[in-house]
């Protein structure tokens, strides 16, 4: 499999520091090497958004996407080699959460890029 | 057969121009035999020279580099040709059919080098070298995994009543897998069978309906069909629900590949 972006449109809010779930999709890496993730998420409040990302199967966490400000950011991290991610074809969790108990997370969308 | 340093080869001259070509050529470079004003070839044409050149499609002729009365010069592909046996045969340059067409721009100058433009594709691979010159080697395609997915984070309280919770456009193709995870959530242990329905938006048939009978813990599964056939390019509406009471269906991602 070629190189692919996979989008993921949501419309979520999360609040509170609990760690929620948010939603899941399905990756194949294929044949590819490199990982990459972004996100379009941030906190209401000035304070800090997180996004986490597990695998389903076992429940091991992949990466973490940190939006620190207030409002709405493109968040984006390096990419690394899917070996080191720890990712096979499966499915993944991403989870949201804030920084303080006040905090409300917004999520729009996230983006997995495998190249 | 032999040349003298002086001739014209007008008994070619009607048989190669304007000859339709395979490929998209529509007209031989050549114009043997079709000097004006008695324009001899000797002036730049020997016998037995190396011609070559590629025939560029939709090429209006005379090509830039070539004359009136003479054959096109190398271009850098060669061709070896053999000698004109006779001057009573017709002789057509034969064209050979390639697997794609393209169009190509006329060569704008006879004193620019032009080279091939490698173009990077997504992926590298290791080739091995053709071990042998006497073997037709032609290119394999690898077909790879063409996949789609989605989050699809929905919860239905209402127990066995459906609850829409997205659509999904499909082409009319089968599917090797159409799936999704989900599972019962109610009360936070489950144990009520959940579905996941596909039904086509413009008539209401259901193309696909996928059970997860395992759902106490609550317990996730992913619940795939396989060689989902549709025959029907629409819009399809995914429901949830459950077979309990009470019982909250609930979903968080819908996946298929192709």
């Amino acid at each position: 499999m070629a190189a692919c972006g996979i989008d993921l449109v949501l419309n979520a809010e999360v609040s509170g520091t609990t760690s929620t779930h948010i939603g899941s999709a399905r990756i194949i890496t294929g044949s590819n090497t490199y990982a990459a993730f972004r996100g379009m998420f941030g906190p209401s409040t000035t304070a800090t958004a997180s996004i986490e990302v597990k695998r389903f199967t076992g429940g091991s966490s992949i990466t973490t996407l940190t939006s620190s400000g207030i409002g709405l950011q493109d968040i984006s991290a390096s990419g690394a080699t899917i070996a080191s991610f720890g990712m096979v074809d499966d499915w993944y969790d991403f989870y949201a959460s804030g920084s303080g108990a006040s905090v409300s997370s917004l999520i729009k969308g996230i983006k997995v890029t495998l190249y | 057969m032999s040349y003298s340093n002086n001739y014209n080869i007008t008994t070619l001259s009607s048989s190669i121009l304007q000859r339709t070509l395979k490929g998209g050529a529509v007209v031989a470079p050549f114009v043997l035999g079709a000097p004006k004003r008695g324009d001899p070839l000797r002036e730049t044409c020997q016998p037995g020279a190396v011609l070559g050149g590629v025939i560029p499609t939709g090429s209006s002729f005379p090509l830039p580099w070539s004359r009136e009365g003479c054959l096109p010069p190398d271009l850098g592909q060669t061709i070896i040709l053999p000698l004109i046996a006779s001057t009573a045969t017709t002789y057509l340059p034969d064209v050979q059919e390639g697997g794609v067409t393209g169009s190509y721009p006329l060569i704008a100058s006879t004193s620019v080098i032009y080279t091939p433009t490698l173009v990077p594709g997504g992926t590298t691979a290791s080739l091995p070298l053709i071990p042998a010159a006497s073997q037709i080697f032609a290119p394999t395609i690898t077909s790879g995994v063409d996949f789609y997915t989605q989050i699809v984070s929905a919860s239905n309280p209402n127990n066995s009543s459906s609850l829409q919770v997205g659509s999904l456009y499909l082409d009319a193709q089968t599917y090797t897998t159409i799936g999704a995870l989900f599972t019962d959530i109610n009360g936070g242990v489950g144990g009520s069978d959940a579905h996941v329905e596909f039904k086509r938006f413009t008539t209401g048939v259901s193309l696909l309906t996928l059970n997860n009978i395992g759902t106490a813990g609550p317990t996730w599964r992913y619940v795939t069909g396989s060689n989902v056939v549709v025959s029907n390019s629409d819009w399809y509406d995914i429901y949830i629900s459950a077979s309990g009471n009470p019982a909250t269906a609930s979903i968080r991602g819908v996946y298929y590949e192709i």
